[in-house]
């Protein structure tokens, strides 16, 4: 955050910014935040569901996996939300199912990020040459389907967890690294870099330090709804029979489940609710994060 | 490439979901008609040079066999009008009907059935089948004597249409090689009908033969067989009445669903022949499955009842050995390995695997066929909360699509997978393959890919093979099968429930031990459709 502030060129006082006490920005940002109704919904909605998946095992230690009554048990006492076709519990696949989702999720688009920061940073800050050759790179996997690729890859390199988020996350960085060029190439003429490459900054503290700050707000913003695009992403494998059968996933129970939605509408619904409310809840974030961390939204309130 | 798949046949699919309804008006126009829908693509109509149900169906209505089967395993005249079999066993005499044609108007004559019999010897995949044939004499046009190194038992079952097509010599017999002769794809047999149209994986016509050797057949005047790569858009026509048959239904959720049809008589007769097993193969070679005790084990805890029972609805028929149920041959008097954990767990104990400390004692993978969801995936994973009771964690490997799952397998590369096995008939067509040690043949798939390696198994299946009397016969057989279950190289599971569906009025329905793969000719519409 100190890094933020040091270099915020758009601050309404930029040259007391040192001096101010540190929270001051971040402290609006929230505020702002706050202010935005879908963004509180949105971060209840994800606060509620992050506890239910981190806290639901200690409350409800079932495995997921285990064969807990008849296959198309209807929702009862004995299970709350029924059984799947081969009587394994639904909510314990939705709790345990939800951590394997929400994990995907979260490393798929940190994955996505940091590609695509470190593509568009390097390509934004250098031009030239450099700029060319990753601009190609980027269109190159940008031409590609996504979730073609992504199927190419998990069918290569086997149905596992680990695949499957390395394939998401390897498949949707490039929006991150277009992003991420502009940004970089939209401050790096600005004074304030200027100044700082004058005042003798090497590249690698122009990148890191002077211009990467400036350039996150929006992907912050972009990673939180890549969050969302990668549990769609881990759904959609699934549903076309690509999932890991050894983790219980959303995706999973949708995908293996949708062949008897007639027998078992409860092992199709739940987690399919579960997915829709947590991309929902994602975007709603996501937004509320746009608004606080735009200036000049900021300003218009 | 399976991403490519994926597409064509959803493309596919969705083409075929909006184009039926306009093809169903121009192809079931004039009476007398039976319109079959199958997902099953032919590669081609000649069955002396493929095997499999595709190419099957077509090829039994096309070319006419020695002798077809009733619903009890007897054999009944059809090209041959009477046949002997030598006392030592090491001839047939055929004697074949004198007024048969093919649809060009070419008499059907020994010299066909010769060269036919010839030619499946040397082409057809079940090397098995015919290998004990040394020649046939021709003595005249209508007698023809195969004859044999070493008895064969299996042979009368091998002239069933769906195995034993009569080409004609004088198209067939030009010298080009038999498995892409141009003619597979324009067929010409002596058969109820023939083949007057195909588009390529669309449909094919097949057209009343008015010149059929048995008077008064077939009854029908035309079938129109369409190929549909969704098996939802077959459901639908059928219970629209677009298409009056759908054979080789497997799904349970599907039979479930046509049963209740009111328009739909479902039928699992017809599949006795083909002897579908399905069941849990072990890679014998591979430690720890190669301690016979750790193979029990396992099958004392897979829960045969559970699985036919509750995953597959009732609607499958369990099996507890290597022949078929429904076989002559098939031996109930085996060990079923009802469940028995507390047995299971000492197996275990005494094959020297004791529990650890978090509760498991080994792990293993299981792969599985894919695209046959409930037979195959939902048995894999259901066993791997079942093996866990005693201390078995089992990965579920999962197979993007066939060939890399028979990769897996026919390589060896694997530990235990689910599979499904066709017995075609006679053991020696379609179950010694299983079992023989002779058959284990890397990169092979559906050879002896558990590796299994038994040498009083062998000598029975050797021995079964040309005894010619039907109760030593039959008792060689029951040996071997209490054997091999005992020795567990496969945990048997069930019959797959293969059904077929046709549209109330139809009659003459083709439930004989080869089903749809013997000729339709006594199917009539007893009540026609209304249009």
């Amino acid at each position: 955050m100190t890094t933020l502030q040091t270099s915020t060129p758009l601050a309404i006082e930029p040259l007391d910014l040192p001096a101010r006490p540190a929270a001051s920005p971040a402290r609006a940002a929230l505020r702002q935040f706050l202010r935005s109704p879908s963004g509180v919904i949105g971060l209840c909605l994800l606060i509620v569901l992050v506890l239910g998946t981190a806290v639901g095992p200690i409350l409800y230690p079932v495995d997921p996996l285990d064969l807990v009554g008849g296959p198309f048990t209807p929702p009862s006492a004995d299970a709350w939300l029924g059984t799947d076709y081969l009587g394994r519990d639904v909510l314990a696949g939705l709790i345990y199912g939800g951590r394997a989702t929400l994990t995907v999720g979260a490393v798929a688009a940190l994955i996505t990020i940091a590609i695509g920061l470190t593509v568009g940073a390097l390509s934004g800050f250098f031009g030239g040459a450099v700029d060319a050759i990753l601009v190609k790179l980027t269109e190159f996997f940008q031409i590609l389907p996504p979730l073609l690729f992504a199927m190419v890859l998990v069918t290569l390199f086997g149905q596992k967890l680990t695949t499957i988020t390395l394939a998401i996350g390897a498949v949707s960085w490039t929006s991150a690294a277009r992003l991420t060029r502009a940004e970089f190439m939209r401050l790096r003429n600005l004074d304030f870099v200027k100044a700082a490459r004058t005042a003798g900054a090497g590249n690698a503290h122009l990148i890191l330090r002077v211009l990467l700050p400036n350039a996150l707000p929006p992907v912050i913003v972009s990673a939180t709804l890549a969050i969302g695009v990668a549990i769609l992403f881990e759904g959609g494998l699934s549903f076309l029979g690509l999932g890991d059968p050894n983790v219980m996933s959303w995706g999973l129970m949708l995908g293996q489940n949708r062949n008897y939605v007639l027998d078992a509408w409860w092992a199709v619904t739940f987690p399919g609710a579960a997915i829709f409310l947590a991309v929902l809840a994602i975007s709603l974030v996501g937004d509320g994060i746009n608004d606080a961390a735009n200036p000049r939204l900021r300003r218009r309130t | 490439m399976s991403i490519r798949t994926y597409f064509l046949l959803g493309a596919v699919g969705l083409f075929s979901v909006f184009a039926a309804p306009h093809r169903s008006i121009a192809q079931t126009a004039g009476a007398n008609t039976l319109v079959i829908a199958t997902t099953q693509v032919p590669r081609h109509f000649n069955g002396a040079v493929q095997s499999g149900l595709a190419t099957a169906m077509p090829s039994a209505q096309i070319f006419a066999s020695p002798l077809r089967y009733d619903e009890n395993w007897n054999p009944q005249p059809y090209l041959a009008q009477s046949w002997e079999v030598a006392p030592d066993g090491l001839s047939v005499t055929l004697h074949l009907v004198k007024n048969a044609l093919f649809h060009d108007g070419q008499p059907v004559t020994s010299e066909d059935v010769a060269f036919s019999v010839m030619a499946i010897k040397a082409n057809h995949p079940f090397q098995t089948m015919l290998e004990a044939v040394d020649k046939v004499d021709t003595p005249d046009p209508f007698t023809a004597i195969i004859r044999l190194s070493h008895p064969n038992p299996a042979l009368l079952l091998a002239m069933s249409p769906a195995l034993m097509p009569i080409l004609p010599k004088h198209v067939y017999g030009d010298g080009q090689d038999l498995k892409t002769h141009p003619a597979n794809l324009k067929p010409v047999g002596s058969g109820p009908f023939k083949l007057t149209e195909y588009k390529q994986g669309e449909y094919y016509t097949l057209e009343k033969f008015d010149k059929f050797f048995i008077p008064g057949r077939p009854k029908l005047d035309k079938i129109v067989v369409r190929i549909v790569s969704d098996q939802n858009a077959a459901l639908v026509s059928l219970e629209r009445g677009d298409v009056n048959a759908l054979p080789f239904v497997t799904g349970v959720r599907d039979i479930e669903r046509l049963e209740k049809a009111p328009n739909i008589f479902v039928t699992n007769k017809g599949f006795a022949g083909v002897g579908p097993l399905n069941w849990l193969a072990f890679n014998t070679r591979k430690k720890p499955l190669d301690d016979v005790r750790v193979r029990q084990a396992i099958a004392y805890t897979a829960n045969r009842d559970f699985i036919v029972s509750k995953l597959m609805g009732g609607k499958a028929v369990p099996a507890t050995g290597p022949i078929a149920p429904g076989s002559p041959l098939d031996e109930n008097d085996v060990e079923t390995y009802k469940v028995d954990y507390v047995k299971a767990a000492a197996l275990l104990d005494a094959a020297g695997y004791p529990k650890g400390g978090d509760g498991s004692r080994f792990s293993l993978t299981i792969d599985y066929l894919p695209g046959a969801d409930e037979q195959q995936r939902n048995v894999a994973e259901y066993l791997r909360s079942q093996l866990k009771r005693v201390g078995i964690n089992l990965e579920v490997r999962a197979a993007p699509d066939f060939p890399t799952w028979a990769q897996r397998v026919s390589n060896y590369d694997f530990d235990l997978t689910m599979d499904t096995v066709f017995n075609w008939g006679d053991p020696v067509i379609g179950v010694n393959r299983t079992y023989l040690s002779s058959n284990i043949r890397k990169g092979i798939i559906w050879s002896n890919t558990q590796q299994y390696s038994n040498p009083k198994v062998d000598e029975l299946l050797q021995a079964a093979a040309v005894e010619t009397s039907p109760e030593k016969r039959k008792a060689l057989y029951s040996e071997f099968q209490k054997i091999v279950v005992a020795d567990v190289p496969i945990y048997f599971i069930n019959a797959t429930p293969y059904y077929n569906a046709f549209s109330k009025g139809l009659a003459g329905l083709p439930t004989s031990i080869w089903g749809v793969m013997s000729p339709l000719d006594e199917v009539y519409w007893e009540t026609p459709p209304k249009t």
